[in-house]
């Protein structure tokens, strides 16, 4: 029996990439100069991305284990758009001789973070996730042959082995109560979300909310949450920029967008304990992060603390979301999608400027390498002083606005007198506050270090057109996005409410006898 | 006339049993402090896990059990363990801090399961009714086997719409994807594990 074609047309550009990325394998081991592959890397990408453009805004479509919407499309977006900018930047900066290997991985992680983007179903969202992951662990081994990036490498490997068990163990509760692994129903199929007044009235239903801890427990530690942050400074420190940057960028992506998958349809509508359990893991994530970074002279551990920080102000939106899905607002969920954008593109811009420099033929690695850069180079330190302050999130920038998406939705809610969590929305809120203050020093930091210390080495950067382009792009989006917000949160925000509304109407037609069976 | 053999309930007996041999293996790995007998606990443990697989006629995932963990934890850990171990790494002493922390995590976990599970009330009545497996159940396998590429044979009545759906033929796919990526991934270390050794030479 034929899975059905419309599930396969949907899934054309995964395909491509998938299908190319496996070429790159087999055929990189033919040819021993392998200087044309990144080319070969860019196409099946660029034609992802034209694919991805021309399916935006289609009508949400259910296929089975596979779903079309909004919240997926920006999802795809994204990912692509992260595999171009970041085969631009890895262009020059991977060995010859590993290039294959390299792009070839790097397609597969884009394969895998759309298919978490369009998943409809555990099984899919868990292969995605290790789509992700397993190419990562590849890619860390690739970049840099050291004592330390060997350790780091091994760190991340059976961390992330463990986060994996953890969320198939969280999955494997929701499945068993269940019985089913698809998230949303179509026509006669019921789905999880289906489900969920039937398992909450079931006698195990009370372990729902422990498979969905599980859940958050294993995705929480791709997005570095903080129980489970501690290997992110080291791995970051341990590999290469371009690594780094990727390894900032991709996992996150990928656990932000399961996380909206299962909040929008495993989560019943009060789950004030998991809302409870996020704002304390976002509130001590962003402290952690923030204070942590406050005095770190290495440039990657800095951007590990900093990413860690910012998967604090991320979950931010993951509690409201939580929190008001009984409500029907899901301002919280498309913040953090908005949120999760920003911080990409400023990540790997940042990234991309670290790559750059350079100091005694090696890549940066201290805070001192990038003395004086506005004296030797000053367009690379003028935009990575706007990528250091959109993350701070000082206001004119695309940063500022995120950050106020965000708090504003905390503190909606904590003005909101007939909410049952308003006092944890307020703590939330000023926690985040005081983090932002906190944050912009270290931020500030990097700019001074740049803008009033003399340069001590005479050319400390490399001729790579490829990360000076994507420095550029980086921070002219960082100031566009800044000057005409609306226009971004716009795209994102209708999609997300529109990924939880329009299911609702096919399934109350089409399902009519079966919901009369469920309130018994 | 009945034989006494008969009145035993031997399907509850083998699942008290394996039961019995999972938990109490589980404990041993737990408070052991040499790292070979762990490893060999953990076997026994896994291997009677197998049986309680078997026992509920899940055949395929009892043989996969076998295979994979047992078979694989045997090789891996007490091959790995005694070619590698060094004298310092042979015995490991937990610190109580760390013992503290785990039995918090791992107590809550287990009350939090036993309080679900107790809260069933099949649990409740402890009454054991027939639960061995009928034969039409046992054949997992080939069910397993056709569901992987693509068709369920417990759900053909189903609308055409609803049964298209339900294979695993995609997931299997992507399943096929992690394994080049992981033989990739192998090979090069491999490789250049080997070129370092040259090096060095």
């Amino acid at each position: 029996m034929p899975v059905d074609l419309e599930t396969i047309l949907i899934l054309v550009p995964e395909g491509a990439l998938i299908l190319s990325a496996t070429a790159l394998f087999v055929l990189g081991a033919a040819d021993r100069r392998r200087s044309w592959w990144p080319v070969c890397a860019t196409l099946p990408l660029l034609f992802a991305l034209v694919m991805v453009v021309r399916d935006w805004g289609r009508p949400v479509l259910y296929s089975g284990p596979l779903i079309q919407d909004a919240t997926g499309d920006t999802g795809r977006l994204l990912s692509v758009v992260l595999g171009l900018v970041m085969v631009l930047m890895a262009w020059r900066q991977t060995r010859r001789k590993l290039a294959t290997e390299f792009f070839g991985g790097l397609l597969m992680v884009v394969a895998g973070l759309m298919l978490v983007s369009r998943a409809n179903d555990l099984v899919f969202l868990f292969l995605g996730t290790e789509l992700v992951s397993i190419p990562t662990y590849m890619l860390l081994f690739l970049g840099k042959r050291n004592r330390a990036s060997s350790e780091a490498t091994v760190k991340y490997f059976f961390l992330s082995l463990l986060a994996s068990a953890l969320f198939l163990y969280g999955v494997s509760f929701v499945y068993g109560m269940s019985g089913t692994t698809l998230l949303v129903g179509s026509g006669d199929l019921l789905g999880i979300r289906d489900k969920l007044p039937e398992i909450m009235q079931s006698q195990i239903g009370g372990l729902l909310p422990l498979g969905l801890v599980l859940v958050l427990a294993g995705l929480g530690f791709k997005i570095t949450a903080v129980p489970f942050h501690f290997y992110a400074p080291d791995v970051y420190q341990g590999t290469t920029n371009v690594n780094a940057a990727f390894l900032a960028c991709a996992p996150k992506i990928a656990g932000i967008l399961a996380l909206t998958r299962i909040v929008v349809n495993v989560v019943p509508a009060e789950f004030y304990l998991g809302a409870k359990l996020v704002i304390v893991l976002a509130i001590v994530t962003m402290t952690v992060g923030n204070v942590c970074a406050l005095w770190q002279t290495h440039v990657r551990r800095l951007m590990a603390y900093s990413s860690i920080a910012h998967a604090g102000y991320l979950l931010i939106g993951l509690a409201l979301g939580l929190a008001s899905a009984s409500s029907g607002g899901l301002h919280g969920l498309s913040a953090m999608l908005f949120y999760l954008v920003l911080y990409v593109v400023a990540t790997l811009g940042t990234f991309g400027a670290f790559a750059y420099v350079r100091s005694r033929g090696e890549e940066a690695e201290h805070l001192d390498d990038l003395a004086g850069l506005s004296q030797t180079h000053a367009p690379i330190a003028a935009m990575l002083a706007v990528c250091m302050l959109s993350l701070a999130g000082i206001p004119p920038l695309a940063g500022f606005w995120g950050k106020l998406t965000l708090f504003s939705g905390a503190v909606e809610l904590a003005f909101d007198m007939t909410h049952p969590m308003r006092g944890w929305f307020a703590v939330l809120a000023v926690a985040g506050a005081l983090n932002a203050a906190i944050a912009a020093a270290y931020y500030l930091r990097v700019i001074l270090v740049m803008y009033f210390k003399p340069p001590h080495s005479d050319s400390p950067v490399t001729a790579d057109h490829g990360l000076q382009t994507v420095v550029a792009i980086c921070s002219v989006l960082l100031v566009l996005i800044g000057a005409d917000p609306g226009r971004l949160l716009d795209a994102i925000e209708p999609q997300a409410v529109r990924a939880r509304q329009v299911p609702v109407e096919p399934e109350l037609g089409m399902n009519a006898p079966d919901g009369e069976q469920i309130p018994e | 006339m009945t034989l006494a053999v008969d009145a035993i309930a031997w399907h509850q007996f083998f699942f008290v049993m394996f039961a019995l041999l999972t938990c109490g293996f589980a404990v041993g790995v737990l408070f052991s402090g040499n790292i070979v007998r762990m490893a060999f606990y953990l076997v026994l443990s896994l291997a009677s896990s197998a049986g309680l697989f078997f026992l509920a006629g899940a055949e395929f995932v009892g043989a996969m059990q076998l295979m994979i963990y047992v078979g694989g934890t045997l090789v891996l850990l007490i091959f790995g363990v005694m070619l590698t171990a060094q004298d310092r790494f042979i015995s490991l002493k937990t610190p109580a801090g760390e013992w503290v922390l785990s039995l918090i995590i791992g107590g809550t976990l287990l009350a939090l399961l036993l309080a679900a599970a107790f809260r069933y009330e099949g649990w409740q009545q402890a009454e054991l009714g027939d639960t061995t497996p009928t034969s039409s159940q046992a054949d997992t396998t080939a069910r397993l086997g056709l569901s992987l590429v693509g068709v369920r044979p417990d759900k053909l009545d189903d609308s055409p719409r609803k049964a298209g759906m339900s294979g695993y033929l995609f997931p299997f796919i992507i399943v096929s994807v992690h394994l080049l990526v992981v033989l990739v991934g192998a090979a090069y270390m491999a490789r250049a594990k080997k070129r370092t050794t040259t090096t060095a030479r």
